[in-house]
C-alpha cells in the first residue's frame, strides 16, 4: 500500500505547508504591530505509523522573559522621572531662565534697586512711585507663581485620577485574559495571540508601577506590585483606589503608597513619579513660596518703625497683618498695602516714611528707607522643609528658584541616561521578538516551493492509483 | 543547525525614526545657543550652580543702580560746593568794607549797609538753590526753601526779614551798654534761643529741618547710599553755625545804617560783633568746603570701583552663560551633516527590501 502511503504523505505535507502559509501571513500582517511576538511553527515527522508524513508539532512564540524583565523595569525607572519632568515643565517654564528677569527672585532684586534709588533720591514722587511700582510687580510674581503651582498640583491629581482609571481597566482586562488563556485548550495561532495581548497589557501596568509576573502552570499569569502586593491572582484583580481623606493608594485593602516605610508598595513608574510630585515635590515648592512671602512681611512689618501693633506693613496678607497661624497659600495673598497707593486713599511718601506714618518728616528723611533697606543684609531662618538654612532674602531666593528649576532638570538628565538602558534593552528585545519582512518573504517562497512539490506528489500519486485502477 | 536572527522591520523604522527626531531636537537647540550667544537652558547646563549667576545678574543690576545714584549724588555734591564757593565769594566785598570800618568808620562806611544787602542777596539765593526739586541746604525737609528772602513775607509773621531783624535791634545802639543788649537779642534770635512763640532764626528766616528735634536730640541729615556697605552723611543745612554766623553779620550790618551810631563805643561794641560773627562764618563755611571735598572724592573712588565692578560681573555671568560661538556652529554644521546622512539611509534602506526582488 506505499501508493496510499505516498498519498497520505504528500496531503499532510499540503496541510503543514498550509499552517506555514497562515503563520508566515499572521507574521508579515502584523509586522508593524507594537508588540506582536513573532510566530514560529516547528514541525515533526510522524514515528511509527505506515506513511509516515510531516505534521505541525509546535507553533512558538519568540520571547525572551529575562530580557522582558529588564525591559519593563527599565522602562519603569525613566517613566517616574519623565513623569516628574512633565508635572514640573509649565510651572518652571514660568520661572524663566536667569537672563529673562522675570523670576520673584529678579523681582525682589529690583524692588531693593528701587529701594535704594530712593534712599537716594527720596524727595522724588517718581523714585516713590516706582518703589511701589516694583513692590507690585514682585508681589504679583509671586502669586502668580502660586497660582501656577496650584495649577500644576490640580493637573497632578488629574493625571492621578486618570492613571488609576487606566491602570484598573488594563487589570481588569488582564483578569480576563488570564480566563480566556486557561480555557484555551491548545495553543493555536489565536490563543498565542491572546499572549501577545496579555503581555502588551502587562507592558502598559508596568510602564505605570513596576511589576513582578510569575506564570502559572495553568497559562495564567499572576502580578504583584514590585514591593511584592497581590494586584491580580487568577481571575481576581485587586483594583487601585485612593484613600479620600489621607490620599493614600490602596490596592484593594492594602496600602502601597511608594515610600521608605512602604516596602509593600513600589519604587518606579509614572504613578510613583505622578505620586512623589504630589506628596513631596509640589509640597516643598509650596512652602518654599509661602515662605518667601512670610520672610519678607514679617521683616518689613518689623523694621518699620511707624506701625501700631497689629497694623500691616508694606506687603500684606490681602490686606491685612502678618498672622503667624495663617502660613498656608500665603504666596497665593501677599500685596502691597493700600496705605501707599495714591489710587486707593494713600500716600506715595509713606514708602520713605513708614506704612503707619500719618505726616511726613521730611523730604529727604532716610531713616525708615535705610531700616528697610537693612532688611535684606540680615540672614533669615527658614522653615526646615524647603531645604534651606538661614539665608538673606536675596540669596533665598535666588536659591529657591535654582532649586526648583534644576528639579526638573535633574529628573530630565535622570530620564536621558535610563533611557539610554531602556533603548539598549528594548532594540535587544525587538530583536527577539520582532519580524523581519525580508525574512519572511524568504518562507514565504520556501512554502510556494514545497506547497508545489506536494501538490505535484500528490498528482503524480493520484495518477499511478487511476493506472492502477485501470489495470484492474 | 545555526539559528537565524533577522532584524525586526518595525525596529529598524522606529531606529530611525527615533535618531532623525534627537538630531532635530538638538539642531534647534544648537541653532538657539548660535543665535543668543547664552544656553538655551541655563538651569540644565548648570544645575544648582544656576542660583549663582541669578545672584551675579542680580548684583550686577544692583550694581548699575549704585553707578547711576552716585552719578547723580556727585552731582549734587558738585553743585552744593558751588554755592559754597559763591557764597564765600559773594560776601567778600562786605568782609572787606566790614574789617575796614570795624573800629571806627572810615569814608567808605556809608557804603556798608548797601555792600551787606548786596551780600546777603548772594547767600540766599547760593543758598536757596535746588536739584531736581529738591532745596539742597534744607535738610530733610527739602520741600521747603532754605532761606527766606530778604524782602520776602515771613509766613505767618507779617514781616519780612529785613523788617523782623530790624525790628529786633531796634535801631542804632546809642550807647555801649544799648550795644549789648541788642547784640543780646541778635544772639538769642540767631541762636534760637527764644523761648516759644519765638522768634527764632529757625522758623522764620530758616525753613528747613531744624538743627535739635522737640526731644533735644539732633535732627538727622540728608544721607546717601553709596553702596550696600556704606552711607554718606553730606547734608550741609543753612541753619549749621557757619551760615547762621554769616547771616547774622550781615543782617547787623544791612538791618541797622551803622554810620549813624554816634556812639564809638557803640560803634565799636556793634561791628566788632558783627566781623567777627562773618569771619566765624567764612571759616565755618571753608570747613564744609573741606569736609565736602572729602566726601566728593570719596564718592568718586566708589564710583570708579563700581564702574569696574560692572565689568568684572558682567564677565563672571558670562563665563556662566555664554556659548562659544565657533563652538556652537560648529556643532549645528556636524549635526546638519548627521541629519542629512540619517536621511539619504534611511531613504535607501527602504528601497532595499527583498519584495523589489521577488517575482
Amino acid at each position: 500500500m506505499s501508493l496510499i502511503s505516498a498519498l497520505f504523505t504528500g496531503t499532510s505535507g499540503l496541510r503543514a505547508n498550509q499552517k506555514w502559509a497562515e503563520v508566515a501571513g499572521r507574521n508579515i500582517a502584523n509586522a508593524n504591530t507594537p508588540g506582536y511576538h513573532r510566530k514560529e511553527i516547528q514541525f515533526g515527522s510522524h514515528l511509527g505509523r505506515e506513511g509516515g508524513g510531516v505534521y505541525v508539532s509546535d507553533v512558538s512564540r519568540s520571547v525572551d522573559a529575562s530580557l522582558t524583565r529588564s525591559y519593563r523595569f527599565e522602562m519603569a525607572k525613566m517613566l517616574k522621572q519623565e513623569a516628574i519632568s512633565e508635572g514640573l515643565s509649565e510651572y518652571t517654564a514660568m520661572l524663566g531662565q536667569p537672563d529673562d528677569e522675570k523670576s520673584p527672585a529678579s523681582l525682589l532684586s529690583e524692588f531693593k534697586q528701587s529701594m535704594t534709588r530712593l534712599a537716594n533720591n527720596p524727595s522724588s514722587v517718581s523714585v516713590q512711585r516706582s518703589v511701589v511700582m516694583a513692590a507690585d510687580d514682585f508681589t504679583r510674581s509671586l502669586r502668580e507663581t502660586s497660582h501656577a503651582l496650584t495649577q500644576a498640583m490640580d493637573e497632578n491629581k488629574l493625571a492621578i485620577n486618570a492613571e488609576i482609571k487606566d491602570f484598573n481597566e488594563d487589570l481588569t482586562r488582564l483578569a480576563e485574559l488570564n480566563q480566556k488563556i486557561h480555557q484555551a485548550r491548545d495553543m493555536n495561532a489565536d490563543s498565542l495571540e491572546l499572549l501577545d495581548e496579555r503581555d502588551r497589557i502587562v507592558d502598559r501596568l508596568s510602564e505605570s508601577m513596576n511589576l513582578r509576573t510569575v506564570e502559572r502552570n495553568d497559562g495564567r499569569i499572576t502580578v504583584y506590585t514590585g514591593g511584592g502586593t497581590t494586584l491580580l491572582e487568577g481571575n481576581t484583580a485587586f483594583t487601585l483606589s485612593l484613600d479620600s481623606g489621607s490620599g493614600r493608594l490602596h490596592a484593594g485593602d492594602v496600602d502601597i503608597t511608594p515610600g521608605p516605610q512602604n516596602p509593600r508598595g513600589f519604587e518606579f513608574g509614572e504613578m510613583a513619579g505622578l505620586l512623589e510630585l504630589r506628596d513631596e515635590i509640589l509640597p516643598q515648592f509650596r512652602l518654599q513660596l509661602d515662605e518667601m512671602a512670610r520672610s519678607v512681611m514679617e521683616a518689613f512689618e518689623g523694621a518699620d518703625a511707624s506701625l501700631a501693633p497689629g497694623q500691616a506693613g508694606l506687603f500684606t496678607d490681602a490686606g491685612n497683618a502678618f498672622d503667624p497661624d495663617n502660613l498656608e497659600n500665603l504666596a497665593s495673598r501677599i500685596a502691597v498695602n493700600d496705605a501707599v497707593k495714591p489710587e486707593k486713599g494713600g500716600e506715595l511718601w509713606r514708602v520713605r516714611e513708614g506704612v503707619g506714618a500719618t505726616s511726613q518728616q521730611g523730604g529727604s528723611f532716610t531713616g525708615q528707607i535705610e531700616d528697610f533697606l537693612a532688611v535684606f543684609a540680615d540672614p533669615v531662618s527658614f522653615a526646615s522643609g524647603t531645604a534651606m538654612s538661614d539665608l538673606r532674602l536675596e540669596d533665598y531666593a535666588n536659591n529657591m528658584i535654582s532649586h526648583q528649576a534644576v528639579r526638573k532638570t535633574d529628573a530630565d538628565r535622570a530620564a536621558s541616561g535610563i533611557g539610554v538602558s531602556v533603548e539598549t534593552l528594548g532594540n535587544a528585545r525587538a530583536s527577539v521578538t520582532g519580524v523581519s519582512i525580508d525574512d519572511q518573504l524568504q518562507i514565504v517562497m520556501l512554502i510556494e516551493q514545497s506547497y508545489s512539490a506536494n501538490a505535484q506528489l500528490v498528482q503524480a500519486t493520484a495518477r499511478m492509483l487511476d493506472q492502477l485502477i485501470e489495470m484492474a | 543547525m545555526l539559528p537565524v536572527r533577522p532584524i525586526s522591520t518595525f525596529l529598524m523604522n522606529m531606529q530611525s525614526r527615533r535618531m532623525v527626531a534627537n538630531t532635530q531636537s538638538e539642531m534647534h537647540r544648537a541653532g538657539t545657543e548660535l543665535a543668543t550667544g547664552l544656553h538655551a537652558d541655563v538651569h540644565r547646563e548648570l544645575g544648582s550652580r544656576s542660583a549663582q549667576t541669578i545672584s551675579l545678574r542680580n548684583l550686577r543690576s544692583q550694581n548699575e543702580e549704585y553707578v547711576t545714584s552716585n552719578k547723580l549724588l556727585s552731582n549734587r555734591l558738585e553743585i552744593m560746593a558751588d554755592s559754597l564757593v559763591r557764597t564765600r565769594e559773594g560776601i567778600s566785598d562786605a568782609v572787606n568794607l566790614a574789617v575796614q570800618n570795624k573800629t571806627s568808620k572810615t569814608p567808605t562806611v556809608g557804603a556798608l549797609r548797601q555792600t551787606a544787602e548786596a551780600a546777603l542777596y548772594e547767600v540766599v539765593q547760593s543758598l536757596n538753590i535746588t536739584m531736581d526739586g529738591a532745596n539742597i541746604f534744607s535738610g530733610i525737609n527739602s520741600e521747603a526753601k532754605a532761606l527766606t528772602e530778604m524782602h520776602e513775607d515771613i509766613g505767618g509773621l507779617g514781616q519780612t526779614p529785613m523788617e523782623l531783624l530790624g525790628s529786633i535791634i531796634g535801631g542804632a545802639p546809642t550807647d555801649a551798654a544799648d550795644a549789648a543788649a541788642k547784640i543780646a537779642d541778635i544772639d538769642a534770635f540767631f541762636d534760637n534761643a527764644n523761648p516759644p512763640p519765638g522768634p527764632n532764626f529757625e522758623g522764620s528766616l530758616y525753613n528747613g529741618t531744624p538743627l535739635i528735634d522737640g526731644a533735644g536730640d539732633p535732627n538727622p541729615r540728608v544721607r546717601a547710599q553709596l553702596d550696600g556697605n556704606g552711607v554718606v552723611d553730606y547734608g550741609i543745612q543753612a541753619n549749621d553755625d557757619g551760615f547762621r554766623n554769616v547771616l547774622k553779620g550781615l543782617y547787623m550790618m544791612a538791618a541797622v545804617d551803622v554810620s549813624t551810631i554816634d556812639d564809638p563805643d557803640a560803634y565799636a561794641a556793634y561791628m566788632d560783633h558783627a566781623v567777627n560773627a562773618i569771619d566765624s562764618g567764612v571759616r565755618g563755611v571753608q570747613d564744609a568746603e573741606s569736609k565736602l571735598g572729602a566726601q566728593q572724592q570719596m564718592v568718586d573712588r566708589v564710583l570708579n570701583r563700581q564702574i569696574d565692578q560692572d565689568t568684572i560681573l558682567n564677565n563672571r555671568i558670562l563665563a556662566f552663560e555664554h556659548v562659544d560661538p565657533y563652538d556652537a556652529q560648529v556643532r549645528v554644521t556636524m549635526l546638519e551633516t548627521q541629519l542629512q546622512a540619517t536621511y539619504n539611509v534611511t531613504a535607501r534602506m527602504g528601497q532595499m527590501s527583498f519584495t523589489h526582488w521577488m517575482r
